[in-house]
């Protein structure tokens, strides 16, 4: 009726080039849990619906697409509408991009598996989901502090002006896990996101698990060392931040403005590649990843698409607006990505003086600079001497394209939010700053 | 000029207290958030210009019962009618809902606990706040085009410059809460901006960040124009900028960094929430020493006028000004209206949502170390080996432990007390943070208040909030 409603108001404006519509309809049950308390369950039933109203229009030989985003509210009236879309349309003739085109209809999407999540109501899955994480608890010495545990059964319909109507529903899945221990250094607590479209209980208790151990590594760990410069490990979701710097890179809107220099055909992992080469491919659908999705904002249907080979790259990628500048085929606006596997078991990696990182407090990749750095709240040490031990309060920092050609990657995989790919960096030398008393 | 109050709150009000009405029939505690935020995002770059509403606009409503047990709440945004009957239909609707959570909690195999009852005083009342120009009475045509000139100059001025961001937000406000005893009402408007430029020299690229906000209007383009000389320098300054050496040092924090120090110190550690669930070190230093004693700190949305203030939180509770540290010592905590309850202390104003579609938790609004009595000057001569650290990136807290981290995009060395000249880039700040505040050991006179950006707790739960202070001495792991 909304959408309707939208579409008739849209074509009774004269002036108005071109539209596009996204409506989000989101059905969400929380629960939050204080130890196995449960502090509060919560609902929700909303409505999210954007539309870009585009007005075309040429300034000397230049042909210019102004557009304006806005929200429509399910409680807007006609006339509140109306007014809305007509002020962004006058707005419009002020915002200067060049021309690009819209998604045409007619393209197949991909077929997206259908989730675990549908066999039952979202209520019902909150109950098993619960009892998997707190069955991992083992009586020992750490245990779960708190946790919050969402799921929402999201459905996106993408329409524009010239015939595209496409959709497709997914799960979102969050939990936040923490989870605490007590040692010689006394009470800790780890900190972990965690984000999922698919019941997958044996994945869940291995994170949870893994959470635990770890916390208790910490609440045994010492103060890290001052190691000034050493080979570095990196695991989990920091794997995945560190190659964010190669998709801003390859970029078409990071190379459409000039922030990129990265150029198809050349390497982006710089001159002569004495570790792994890199393998990195966009992919619109991944198990158990909430960013699946079979089209992108636009509506453009997403395929699997390799960007990176060998260090060297292969095309760029984005949103059909920016690849349309660059007058290279349009990939789509991707949110899942595959880094390929390296050549060493994570044992090889393990070899020699090295500091394994495990859990940062906010590891940051500056995909811009290729910066990177964090404080780790655990992480283990292998001395020279072969012994390994965890340690808590250090720091590294470096710089991507100070390390790139000698890092390697494990064969060994994971999985995250968007994310597949090897479990562990190796990082040559980098700076390293520890906590210990000197 | 007043910010005018939303319309469409004014429309629903009498509606909604109707369903307030009849819901409390059905449970012993009913409130009612609505809100009704809108705002425009500009955003003009070398070769694209952005124009969009922006992400912190909302228009839906919450609803908490109290069982007789535990709290459960529903938000919704999509309120079919306000007509007698639609709301009354809306009511029997909602209820079942609670009434099914509520049967579907108790079957689950976890401990249920026994939550006090939410017990409010009469309050009411309506408040608008002021700015210079309201943002949305300026055209698209005045603010592009004067953002695009800012953008121009920059260009003009800079042979390195490869792409700069010029964006410029402003949000009006927008909240009604309702429940049995309160009718709160409340509109306030904020902006913030930013200019981003990257520049290139060889094969060095470097980004800078320079931020502006407050609860202005459009006026707050002017500041962002005459900030573009010094922002354009500071970027030239970063090509040059080396990796610094990590290790301890003498630090010198600037209006922006102790804010970060503020925030992620004791703001997000004396979160009274985090206390309920044990995750807080600070809970067990009330009333002794965290710092040293020429250290102050105070959060409240009426401690300081920024991005982090409002007449009342998200539970229907007035802002405050909570001396959170006096002189060295842990005074109090900031809390939300349930985990006072729970605590048996009072709610301090703290309680916010995301939006009205997320939980309320306990959250900082300006946060901030009160002056002392020195001067950057005497400070700088004091360091012989050190940095001033300039222009926060990003934070992250560490309630339970204590720890610090920060990233700072620059710092200027000192050595033999003057700056050299030599700029170090990026910076990651670490420490413990019982040592960083006890090393405090020279504070200056003038406190600043940025409120652009936005704060999690952990990794979710975005809102706005300002934080700020005055120069401080300190000493810090830089790597």
């Amino acid at each position: 009726m909304m959408i309707k409603r939208l579409k008739e108001i849209l074509g009774g404006i004269e002036g108005i080039s071109a539209w596009r519509i996204i409506d989000r309809q989101i059905q969400g049950q929380e629960l939050f849990f204080i130890r196995r308390e449960v502090d509060m369950q919560r609902s929700k039933d909303v409505r999210h619906t954007s539309v870009a109203v585009y007005r075309d229009f040429q300034e000397g030989s230049n042909r210019y697409r102004g557009s304006v985003l806005v929200q429509i509210h399910p409680t807007y009236t006609s006339e509140e509408i109306r007014a809305l879309i007509q002020q962004s349309l006058d707005s419009a003739q002020y915002v200067r991009n060049e021309h690009y085109p819209l998604v045409e209809p007619g393209s197949e999407a991909l077929e997206i598996p259908e989730s675990s999540f549908t066999a039952q109501s979202l209520e019902q899955w909150l109950a098993p989901l619960a009892e998997t994480i707190y069955d991992q608890e083992d009586g020992e010495d750490a245990r779960i502090n708190s946790t919050e545990l969402f799921l929402d059964g999201v459905d996106t319909r993408i329409r524009n002006s010239l015939g595209l109507d496409i959709g497709y529903h997914a799960y979102e899945g969050y939990l936040e896990l923490i989870v605490e221990s007590s040692g010689s250094a006394g009470e800790v607590e780890l900190h972990r996101s965690l984000r999922f479209s698919e019941f997958e209980p044996e994945a869940l208790a291995a994170e949870v698990r893994k959470q635990l151990r770890y916390c208790r590594d910490r609440a045994a760990a010492r103060p890290a060392p001052h190691l000034k410069r050493c080979p570095v490990l990196i695991s989990g979701d920091p794997v995945s931040d560190f190659f964010q710097y190669y998709l801003t890179q390859s970029a078409a809107e990071s190379v459409y403005s000039g922030i990129s220099k990265a150029k198809v055909g050349e390497s982006i992992q710089g001159e002569e590649i004495a570790g792994d080469a890199i393998n990195l491919t966009l992919e619109p659908y991944l198990k158990n990843s909430p960013s699946s999705a079979p089209i992108d904002g636009d509506g453009l249907a997403l395929r699997s698409t390799q960007i990176v080979e060998a260090g060297m790259l292969k095309r760029y990628w984005g949103p059909l607006r920016f690849c349309h500048y660059l007058e290279v085929p349009p990939t789509g606006a991707f949110r899942n990505f595959t880094v390929a596997p390296g050549s060493k078991a994570r044992e090889e990696l393990r070899r020699g003086a090295h500091l394994e990182v495990v859990a940062f407090s906010d590891f940051i990749t500056e995909p811009l600079t290729g910066d990177f750095g964090g404080e780790f709240r655990l992480a283990y040490y292998s001395d020279p001497d072969g012994q390994r031990y965890p340690v808590t309060g250090g720091s590294v920092s470096g710089n991507i394209k100070d390390v790139q050609a000698h890092m390697y990657l494990s064969r060994e995989t994971q999985s995250t939010t968007g994310f597949q790919g090897p479990l562990v960096i190796r990082l040559p030398e980098i700076s390293v700053a520890g906590s210990a008393a000197t | 000029m007043k910010v005018s109050p939303s319309t469409y709150l004014s429309k629903i009000k009498k509606p909604l207290q109707h369903l307030v009405q009849i819901l409390s029939r059905d449970f012993s505690y009913v409130s009612l958030l609505s809100t009704d935020s809108i705002g425009m995002r500009f955003s003009v770059r070398k070769r694209a210009i952005d124009v969009r509403q922006s992400d912190w606009c909302e228009r839906g409503s919450v609803i908490r019962v109290f069982d007789g047990h535990r709290y459960f709440e529903y938000s919704f945004n999509n309120l079919k009618g306000d007509s007698r009957e639609d709301i009354e239909s809306l009511a029997v609707e909602i209820s079942r809902r609670f009434q099914r959570d509520a049967a579907k909690v108790k079957e689950l195999p976890f401990t249920l606990p026994e939550l006090p009852f939410i017990s409010e005083e009469p309050l009411s009342g309506s408040w608008q706040g002021e700015v210079g120009i309201l943002a949305d009475t300026v055209s698209t045509e005045e603010t592009t085009r004067r953002l695009s000139r800012i953008k121009d100059r920059a260009f003009d001025g800079s042979e390195h410059l490869v792409e700069i961001e010029v964006r410029f937000e402003h949000m009006r406000v927008s909240k009604l809460f309702l429940s049995a005893k309160k009718d709160l009402e409340q509109s306030y408007s904020w902006a913030q901006g930013y200019l981003i430029p990257v520049l290139r020299k060889d094969d060095v690229i470097r980004e800078m960040f320079a931020m502006y906000s407050g609860l202005k209007g459009a006026e707050l383009i002017d500041e962002m124009e005459a900030g573009l000389p010094e922002t354009m320098n500071i970027a030239e300054e970063l090509l040059a900028a080396e990796r610094i050496e990590p290790g301890e040092y003498d630090v010198i924090l600037s209006p922006g960094i102790a804010g970060l120090l503020a925030h992620e110190s004791f703001g997000h550690g004396v979160e009274m929430d985090m206390f309920i669930k044990g995750r807080a070190k600070a809970a067990e230093y009330l009333g002794k020493a965290v710092a040293s004693p020429i250290v102050s700190l105070r959060d409240g949305a009426r401690a300081a006028e920024q991005t982090g203030s409002y007449w009342f939180d998200d539970e229907g509770v007035p802002g405050g000004n909570t001396l959170v540290i006096e002189k060295g010592i842990f005074n109090t905590g900031i809390s939300d209206l349930l985990s006072a309850l729970r605590l048996g202390t009072l709610p301090t104003g703290n309680g916010k949502r995301e939006s009205f579609e997320r939980k309320t938790y306990a959250r900082m609004t300006n946060t901030f170390f009160t002056e002392g009595e020195d001067s950057l000057e005497d400070m700088i001569a004091s360091v012989k080996r050190g940095y001033l650290l300039e222009e926060f990136l990003s934070g992250m807290e560490d309630p339970k432990n204590w720890g610090i981290q920060g990233q700072i995009l620059y710092a200027r060395e000192i050595r033999e007390g003057k700056l050299t000249g030599k700029v170090v880039s990026p910076v990651f700040m670490f420490g413990y943070v019982p040592d960083v505040l006890g090393s405090v050991s020279m504070v200056s006179r003038e406190v600043q208040h940025f409120g652009s950006g936005m704060c999690g707790k952990g990794y979710k739960e975005f809102v706005k909030n300002s934080s700020g202070g005055p120069y401080i001495k300190t000493v810090m792991r830089l790597g």
